[in-house]
């Protein structure tokens, strides 16, 4: 069975404003997929939908083979929540809020238990919730969201607030629960955060996916060749030539006083240093552009900024989508 | 009702306790049944406890009212503002437990309250005067309790029905003052398209039967009926009536034979309707909301 299944999701407010566009996405169970985009991309518009706290405007969606609209309250039941913008109960204790977060799934769970897995002490389960910091608030919530060993975590920027130390807690969790066959939908803005714990990514703009798949999928699909400009004292003759027969080279060109090597996978560069040297030419100087996920994320994701490889996959992929949502 | 719904309540009920505003409005109708009484101690020549009674039943019938709307007018659109809503309906309560639980949650509150009060009022009772009018106490307790806890349905109801504080408090203000001011004015209006000429009594002073019922509608005035009723005097409402007759629970203002439904006990009905239509209306309008 599939934990989230999404059909043409779209949500618009008002006239104007088209929050989330024909979103198909489909996460299994067991799976931990992250959910990219700045803010304001229509993360969190999805993740309300899928909670029916947002209803949406076409489209329709299942979560762990529940409609949307129609059995939320089953939804409800099997999943862990840890909204985005949401307050907690300032005048209740941290386990007062788990007792209800367990009374309210009617599980059988303890709050030392949850206390304990999200990294907050006893003591702190028995003061007021309106003197816990943001990040002791945001473990808090994760630990509601726990109760009762659910089926899907639906975490929506669960970072937020935390510190390094709370961040590589969160991610730690995410994995432990992973392993435990919970699928997790991971929502944030932060590609590193992704990147650590998500098997599979989906990069989400202007409500429109512009990318999905693994970490290396991306990274084959959108970021194209690496640069490696090469300074040669001297040019031998022919190895320009020669070196897209390089394995992973897929091309060379003679620049202003340099060569510049495009290597189709990273091993390359190294094989194509190699091939020179053994024509006889010495390396003087080494610049190397390569593009990281970051790049093609922002690249991705950014109206202005210029994508990383000229007119290459990543930009011309994502630009005319990008200008569709505009129009 | 669903034990999702008692989880709610249960949840509201406590943070609630918590709260210094629900102590200090506690407090509030503690310290005037206090001051009321001690106000009759003094003034009136060899008082007896029962005389206690009708200022004590007078004074709940304004501050009743207020805490209860006061103790419910945040109860959904505070945590739709804060955002708390959105943790509370990510776990499996749904809407309509959180709006009923709401409701019975703030329910608990007032009931608390206006028992604390009348828990004074028999403690001082029985300290100065050394006797107990327990049948009249225990009388307007339950008016009292009902009439609150019509109040709360009136504010939760609001509260499920509005997206920010502010319009939840302006329509719990309007309703205090339709009940308080204007009620009078609006059951003329309908009298007057209905019988096309403005409310007045026949020669003999008395009114028609529906008329008066339609002041009954008022949950301010089916109180007062109630605690006429308990103490068999006709203290009336503190309502504003320029047409309408100021007592209407006295049945000899009624013209011609009394109807069933201006018998007393209708008064109890009534306020139950007022706990639970508001309630039932603002969950239609939460049932469909965006609380994204």
């Amino acid at each position: 069975m599939t934990a989230i299944d999404t059909d043409g999701l779209t949500k618009r407010f008002g006239e104007d404003v088209l929050a989330v566009d024909e979103l198909d996405l489909t996460i299994e169970e067991g799976e931990v997929f992250g959910f990219l985009g700045p803010n304001g991309a229509g993360k969190s518009t999805t993740i309300n939908m899928l909670l029916d706290l947002t209803r949406p405007t076409s489209g329709s969606a299942t979560v762990l083979g529940h409609d949307i609209r129609a059995e939320s309250q089953q939804i409800r039941e099997r999943i862990g929540v840890l909204p985005e913008g949401y307050d907690l109960y300032d005048r209740l204790t941290g386990r007062k809020h788990l007792e209800f977060a367990i009374r309210a799934k009617d599980v059988d769970d303890d709050p030392d238990r949850l206390l304990d897995r999200v990294g907050l002490d006893p003591e702190d389960g028995d003061r007021d919730v309106g003197g816990y910091s943001k990040g002791m608030q945001q473990r808090l919530a994760l630990g509601m969201a726990l109760a009762g060993d659910p089926d899907l975590l639906i975490l929506d920027e669960p970072s937020s607030g935390l510190d390094p130390t709370g961040i590589s807690e969160v991610q730690e969790i995410v994995r432990a629960e992973a392993d435990r066959g919970t699928a997790v939908f991971f929502s944030s803005h932060i590609l590193g955060e992704v990147e650590a714990v998500c098997d599979r990514i989906g990069v989400l703009n202007e409500g429109r996916l512009v990318a999905e798949g693994t970490i290396d999928d991306l990274q084959r699909e959108f970021a194209g060749d690496a640069k490696l400009d090469l300074t040669l004292e001297p040019t031998p003759d022919g190895v320009v030539g020669s070196l897209p027969d390089v394995e992973g080279v897929s091309g060379a060109t003679v620049e202003d006083g340099f060569v510049r090597v495009r290597c189709a996978d990273s091993r390359a560069k190294a094989r194509a240093i190699n091939h020179v040297e053994a024509a006889g030419a010495t390396v003087a100087d080494i610049q190397v552009e390569d593009y990281s996920l970051e790049d093609i994320f922002t690249a991705l994701t950014s109206d202005d900024v210029e994508p990383p490889a000229d007119g290459d996959d990543a930009a011309a992929d994502a630009a005319p989508e990008r200008a569709e949502v505009e129009a | 009702m669903t034990n999702r719904t008692v989880t709610v309540a249960r949840k509201d009920f406590e943070d609630a306790v918590q709260s210094k505003m629900l102590w200090s409005l506690i407090g509030l109708l503690v310290f005037i049944v206090g001051l009321i009484y001690f106000a009759v101690w003094w003034n009136v020549d060899s008082p007896e406890a029962i005389d206690i009674v009708g200022p004590a039943s007078a004074i709940m019938q304004l501050l009743v009212p207020l805490v209860a709307l006061i103790a419910g007018y945040l109860s959904i659109v505070g945590e739709r503002q804060s955002g708390s809503i959105k943790v509370l309906l990510s776990l499996p309560p749904n809407r309509r437990d959180v709006v009923f639980g709401k409701l019975l949650g703030r329910s608990g509150v007032i009931v608390s309250a206006v028992l604390a009060a009348f828990l004074a009022l028999v403690l001082l009772s029985l300290a100065v005067f050394q006797e107990l009018p327990i049948v009249d106490f225990l009388g307007i307790a339950g008016a009292s309790i009902l009439t609150g806890t019509a109040f709360v349905g009136i504010a939760v109801g609001v509260s499920a029905m509005v997206s920010s504080r502010g319009k939840a408090m302006a329509g719990v203000i309007g309703l205090y003052l339709v009940f308080l001011l204007f009620w009078d004015l609006l059951t003329a209006g309908i009298y007057r398209l209905l019988e096309g000429e403005l409310p007045a009594p026949d020669p003999s002073g008395q009114w028609e039967a529906w008329y008066v019922f339609l002041q009954w509608l008022n949950p301010i005035e089916a109180y007062a009926v109630l605690t006429d009723a308990v103490l068999g005097e006709s203290f009336g409402a503190f309502t504003i009536s320029i047409f309408a007759p100021q007592n209407v629970s006295d049945s000899d203002i009624i013209a011609g034979e009394v109807p069933a439904y201006l018998s007393d006990p209708v008064a109890i009905p009534i306020l139950l309707v007022w706990f639970l239509l508001p309630v039932v209306l603002g969950y239609l309008r939460f049932r469909t909301a965006d609380l994204g």
